[in-house]
């Protein structure tokens, strides 16, 4: 495939199927595409894997205790009372 | 020409063991002298076309030049190539360093997160994904250190965090935390589950920062059966009816919050948003995060395009000039005005150029721009110009 073509199909999936569809074309023909074409590609897919990935999950380690504190002491308190 | 550098002791000198970039401890490794950089193609191409010609594209031309006429280089040009040397080995082992978080259990771990890493290396292998992101880590490091930085940063903190839990496990821990709230899908999309992912995180980061811990602290569950936890409650709360409002009014906010997190969209945009520096209203505007912008950009590199702004320079030239100095509309291709031309073309491609260098594509929009320039230099978009 000319480099026109390629870059042109690349564009017709980037414009009907979204970044999904653009996605889905640079993995199908991954192997097809110059080297550095390849590295920006992978590279782009393993900061978006990477990048943030600390934070959601220390968003969800502190979502997890929060939520468990209060409700242990929710019921507890329907239980006993706080007096 | 460069054995009198080739010398053991000099290799052998020691290198700093901390990356001045990303601050990583680093293992020692030898250097690389010019003579071996020089005759090896790939190390050839990377230190003088990309390292020597990103800090000084003057007078790496003016070397490469020498070189390829086998002329001896002056001292100026001789103590600044070595200098580059030392730089570029420090800048090799810093992008070398990164491969202690992309092993191939490493590549697994990732492609558990991200299906499209485990597709890519499922074609190609760990060894050649590997190869593939030190290249565009050496490129990083070269143009943008603090993203790089960032990068590194985040693959510490992914693999210490991803060594210790899977994330499956964690996501089960969410949902059943969520389920003891006893509210309901829409008790949470109300509270917080809608809305950007940049306000997602914004929203919990401000509750647990500073809303909850003054919440927390008057109710210190560890001590719940501890007269004294009971009696500092009692301070804060008046009745059980307005602490158990409360207390629900904190579930829903979080639990709404969690929720979203476990949505592959908002995962995905609020990693993108940390991507970007961590605020949207920081985001350069070279990043190409969408189709209108891709579309943007391409419109502003078609040759059209790109001929339209080089007549605009061309005024602009001439209404920055005293009326005497200035060259007649119709006579810019006369030999007579050829240096103004060449200067215009110049600047023109110059700034062109740089603002090239500086877009950038976040995920597949990174491959797609590499594909629409493709190799095109300065001198490629100089050339163009009518």
């Amino acid at each position: 495939m000319t480099h026109d073509t390629q870059l042109a199909a690349m564009e017709d999936a980037l414009e009907n199927g979204g970044e999904a569809g653009l996605e889905r074309y640079i993995i199908d023909h991954f192997e097809e595409l110059p080297k550095d074409v390849q590295g920006k590609a992978l590279v782009g897919f393993l900061r978006e894997a990477v990048e943030g990935s600390a934070e959601i999950e220390q968003i969800q380690n502190d979502g997890i205790a929060a939520i468990d504190t209060i409700t242990a002491m929710k019921e507890q308190v329907a239980k006993n009372g706080l007096g | 020409m460069f054995a009198r550098r080739d010398n053991k002791a000099d290799r052998d000198k020691k290198i700093a063991t901390v990356s001045p970039v990303s601050g990583e401890q680093m293992e020692r490794l030898p250097e690389m002298s010019l003579s071996e950089i020089l005759h090896d193609p790939k190390e050839h191409v990377q230190f003088l076309n990309k390292y020597c010609y990103g800090k000084d594209p003057d007078l790496t031309k003016d070397i490469i030049d020498s070189l390829e006429q086998n002329n001896v280089l002056n001292g100026t040009q001789d103590a600044w190539l070595e200098k580059m040397r030392g730089e570029y080995n420090m800048r090799k082992l810093e992008v070398e360093n990164i491969r202690q978080y992309l092993t191939p259990e490493d590549f697994k771990r990732i492609a558990a997160i991200d299906p499209r890493i485990g597709e890519v290396v499922g074609k190609i292998g760990p060894e050649k994904a590997e190869e593939l992101i030190e290249g565009e880590f050496f490129d990083l490091l070269i143009s943008d250190p603090k993203a790089f930085a960032n990068m590194v940063r985040q693959l510490r903190a992914e693999k210490d965090l991803r060594e210790r839990k899977d994330v499956k496990r964690l996501e089960k821990l969410v949902e059943g935390s969520l389920a003891k709230t006893g509210l309901t899908e829409d008790e949470f999309m109300d509270a917080g589950a809608a809305g950007s992912p940049a306000d997602i995180e914004k929203r919990f980061r401000e509750l647990t920062h500073e809303k909850m811990p003054a919440f927390l602290q008057a109710i210190n569950f560890r001590n719940w059966l501890n007269k004294r936890a009971a009696n500092e409650l009692l301070l804060h709360y008046q009745d059980q009816e307005t602490f158990l409002k409360e207390s629900d009014k904190h579930l829903k906010s979080i639990g709404g919050i969690l929720r979203g997190t476990l949505n592959a969209d908002v995962k995905k945009a609020v990693q993108r948003y940390m991507l970007e520096g961590g605020s949207i209203e920081k985001k350069p505007e070279e990043n190409v995060t969408t189709i209108e912008q891709y579309r943007l950009v391409k419109h502003e590199n078609d040759s059209a395009t790109i001929q339209a702004g080089f007549e605009a320079a061309k005024k602009a030239y001439n209404a920055a000039q005293k009326p005497g100095a200035r060259v007649p509309e119709a006579d810019w291709d006369k030999p007579a005005y050829s240096a103004k031309l060449d200067e215009v073309k110049d600047a023109y491609s110059e700034k062109l150029y740089r603002k090239q260098l500086k877009t950038k594509g976040a995920g597949a929009f990174g491959a797609l721009l590499a594909y629409l320039f493709g190799s095109r230099t300065k001198d490629d978009i100089k050339n163009s110009l009518k």
